[in-house]
């Protein structure tokens, strides 16, 4: 009851977009694709819905290798958002439910449920080219998951969403994960990946170089990262050998009712530097407000991992 | 079911669009106007009445000419009036001066000097106008076999003799092995096979269009990738084709109704070029039926091919390019099909029938106007279906790789893509 991508690969021509990529994702688990642009998310996607084959290697969704007759029960968003034009709204939802083999009272249910859930209001009974690109989106998502598929396939969902629509489809992504449906998703927005999956994987150049839980791959480098913010100067941190001028971002801001400035400021922690040896002097150079030790984010880990080696 | 659904949406929003309404309504304006055309041209022509003023020495050409130029025009009038004046040597000029001043002023339409003084062997047409093949040809014909007549009976025959001489010869044409028994049969099935020649020319390059403006229209709005998830390219492209069809199909339907509706209402016929009149009740039903097979069978072969095509181009400012050799296939098969109207049986039509990209048209055409043997029409048929199916599997396969192709297009690419996919 998973989808399994086994030693898969393909070409274009001489341009070789997969490379031996196994992923294993569990039913009922939030995937995160990441990757930088052109890494092969779309190719892999597109593997998976059958669209176009591997030159070798298998994809099997509940142990069948996929197929049109597979990819016909998968929901798909894909990064190119495509609605007919010059078709109705509410006209085009009800099509697409009709040919993924919706009843029509069903399909009228359906659609009449999540157009306002997702607050389209008069917007149903326009032309998909009258409406803005995240209004778009949204109808374009609506029909993707309206035969309640049980793999979910979404190629960027939130590119382009004010904030109000990402909180619409966050809460609509973790209704469908407690319904125990599979969602496979890419994003570049990693806050997005780390509030909503159970695991991710990280693919560049077509290869995989990370997979694992959220936590997990944060831990990937090694890396401890310090959080401070304090009343007072911070001298004191060169004795650590960090470097003053490179810390990450430092912000000063003043505080209600209080005459001194409080500095915020997050850095590496060195090899063999113990953190409270910081703290201890942090205390004694001002008032602390926050120390905090914790893993990368996982913005970093990315940049890390997929910047480092390039 | 999936066929059905897609079936419905092609059909329903095209049958919605403004453009088909509007064409749909222009058709039958034309129609209209192509039924009601005679006439109107009737009237037209009904205000050619030439009034001509005759000089003329003796006062004999005039009757003479009044005599034979009899024809009427359409509202039931004489098409010729005139009117003579005699004068001799002495008056001539005089007189010749105030008709044409009459002339000029529009009182008359034309003056005829008949052997004047200084000329005694011509006749001189005076007029505003270049006439050209109008009345002056007609009175000039009149006043030859006039003199013909008058220089033969000078040298001394009799009238009976002169009788003898001028009786028409029996030319009677009988064909044989041909459906069409008389000449004016076989004239109504060529302007039959004419009309419906065009209708199927026409329909195919903009059904055809439209088909391939369907698919660009899902390549360019990025739905192609929705859908080849969801269903067999083979079923969208059916459903586009088929879809469209029907479309033209209502259409047609609109357009024959009210034309035969128009046709039967006026019961003489409609005669699109003079003389050659259509008359609903002597079109073969058979010839029908056939037309209706070839308008099937040719919509679907060269719409699979515009459904191919469509599928290699990314941008709708491209299709129209793209299309372009097939637009000069139908033509060029268009014009073949004019020359079979008059020569059907010539060798290179009847080898050229069998093409399936010509055989739509040339065939159809043979079989209305020549003796087509039943296997020859049944083998015109297997192998314009055979094609057919040959073409919709290649096109197929280029829909379901076209999703992939944005920008370039090239043949090598395609073909490498079929193979990849």
């Amino acid at each position: 009851m998973s989808l399994n991508l086994i030693s898969v690969n393909k070409s274009f021509g001489a341009k070789r977009v997969i490379e031996d990529l196994n992923l294993c994702i569990p039913k009922g688990e939030v995937f995160g694709f990441l990757g930088p642009n052109g890494a092969g998310k779309t190719t892999t996607m597109r593997m998976i819905l059958d669209i176009i084959r591997p030159d070798r290697g298998q994809i099997t969704w509940q142990d069948k290798i996929v197929s049109l007759a597979t990819a016909r029960s998968f929901g798909y968003l894909p990064e190119e958002r495509g609605l007919y034009p010059k078709m109705m709204v509410a006209d085009q939802m009800h099509f697409f439910a009709r040919l993924r083999g919706l009843s029509k009272v069903e399909a009228k249910k359906r659609i009449g449920y999540w157009s306002e859930r997702f607050q389209l209001g008069e917007l149903v009974k326009k032309k998909a080219n009258e409406l803005s690109k995240g209004n778009q989106q949204k109808i374009q998502f609506i029909i993707a998951i309206l035969h309640q598929p049980e793999l979910l396939i979404l190629d960027e969902p939130f590119s382009g969403l004010d904030p109000v629509n990402v909180e619409l489809l966050k809460s609509a992504f973790r209704d469908l994960s407690k319904e125990g449906r599979t969602i496979l998703f890419s994003s570049h927005r990693m806050e997005h990946i780390e509030e909503l999956c159970d695991s991710l994987c990280l693919i560049k150049e077509g290869k995989l170089i990370a997979k694992g839980s959220v936590g997990s791959i944060k831990r990937l480098t090694g890396r401890q990262i310090i959080r401070l913010s304090m009343v007072g100067s911070l001298d004191f941190l060169q004795d650590f050998s960090i470097d003053l001028a490179k810390l990450r971002s430092t912000i000063s801001k003043p505080e209600e009712g209080v005459t001194q400035a409080v500095t915020e400021v997050e850095f590496d922690l060195p090899n063999g530097i113990d953190p409270q040896a910081i703290l201890q002097k942090a205390i004694e150079q001002g008032q602390v407000k926050r120390f905090e030790i914790g893993d990368p984010s996982l913005n970093e880990v990315f940049i890390t991992l997929v910047g480092g080696n390039a | 079911m999936g066929l059905m659904v897609l079936l419905k949406r092609e059909f329903g929003e095209r049958v919605r669009n403004k453009t088909f309404i509007v064409s749909t309504i222009f058709g039958l304006v034309v129609i209209l106007g192509i039924s009601f055309a005679p006439s109107i041209m009737d009237k037209i022509k009904s205000a050619d009445k030439a009034q001509i003023t005759i000089l003329e020495q003796t006062g004999q050409v005039t009757p003479y000419l009044d005599a034979q130029l009899q024809s009427k025009l359409p509202n039931g009038e004489r098409e010729f009036s005139f009117q003579t004046v005699v004068a001799n040597s002495s008056d001539w000029a005089d007189q010749k001066k105030v008709l044409l001043e009459k002339l000029l002023a529009g009182e008359t339409s034309a003056v005829l000097e008949i052997t004047p003084p200084d000329a005694p062997d011509s006749v001189i047409w005076h007029s505003k106008k270049i006439d050209l093949g109008g009345a002056s040809t007609k009175v000039q014909a009149a006043l030859q076999q006039m003199t013909t007549q008058q220089r033969i009976k000078d040298s001394g025959l009799s009238q009976p003799q002169l009788t003898a001489i001028f009786t028409p010869l029996n030319f009677d044409m009988q064909t044989e092995g041909l459906k069409a028994s008389s000449k004016e049969q076989q004239t109504q099935n060529m302007i039959l096979v004419y009309i419906l020649l065009f209708m199927l020319y026409f329909s195919l390059i903009v059904y055809g269009m439209y088909v391939a403006n369907g698919v660009v229209e899902e390549k360019s709005s990025r739905v192609m990738e929705m859908m080849i998830s969801t269903v067999k390219p083979t079923t969208m492209m059916a459903a586009k084709i088929l879809g469209i069809g029907a479309v033209g199909l209502l259409q047609y339907f609109v357009w024959i109704g009210a034309g035969l509706g128009l046709l039967s209402l006026k019961g003489k016929g409609i005669s699109i070029i003079p003389g050659m009149t259509l008359q609903v009740t002597t079109i073969e039903p058979l010839y029908l039926l056939y037309f209706g097979i070839f308008f099937i069978l040719g919509f679907l072969l060269y719409a699979s091919m515009y459904a191919g095509i469509g599928a290699m181009v990314s941008r709708p400012e491209d299709t129209n390019q793209a299309v372009g050799p097939m637009t000069f296939l139908i033509i060029a098969a268009f014009m073949l099909a004019m020359l079979s109207l008059y020569s059907p049986d010539n060798p290179w039509i009847v080898g050229l029938s069998y093409v399936p990209f010509f055989t739509p048209m040339l065939l159809f055409s043979r079989i209305v106007l020549t003796h087509v043997s039943t296997l020859g029409i049944v083998v015109g048929i297997l192998d314009l279906v055979l094609a057919i199916l040959l073409l919709m599997w290649i096109a197929g396969k280029m829909y379901r790789v076209g999703v992939l192709m944005y920008g370039k297009v090239s043949w090598r690419n395609m073909i490498r893509l079929v193979r990849d996919r």
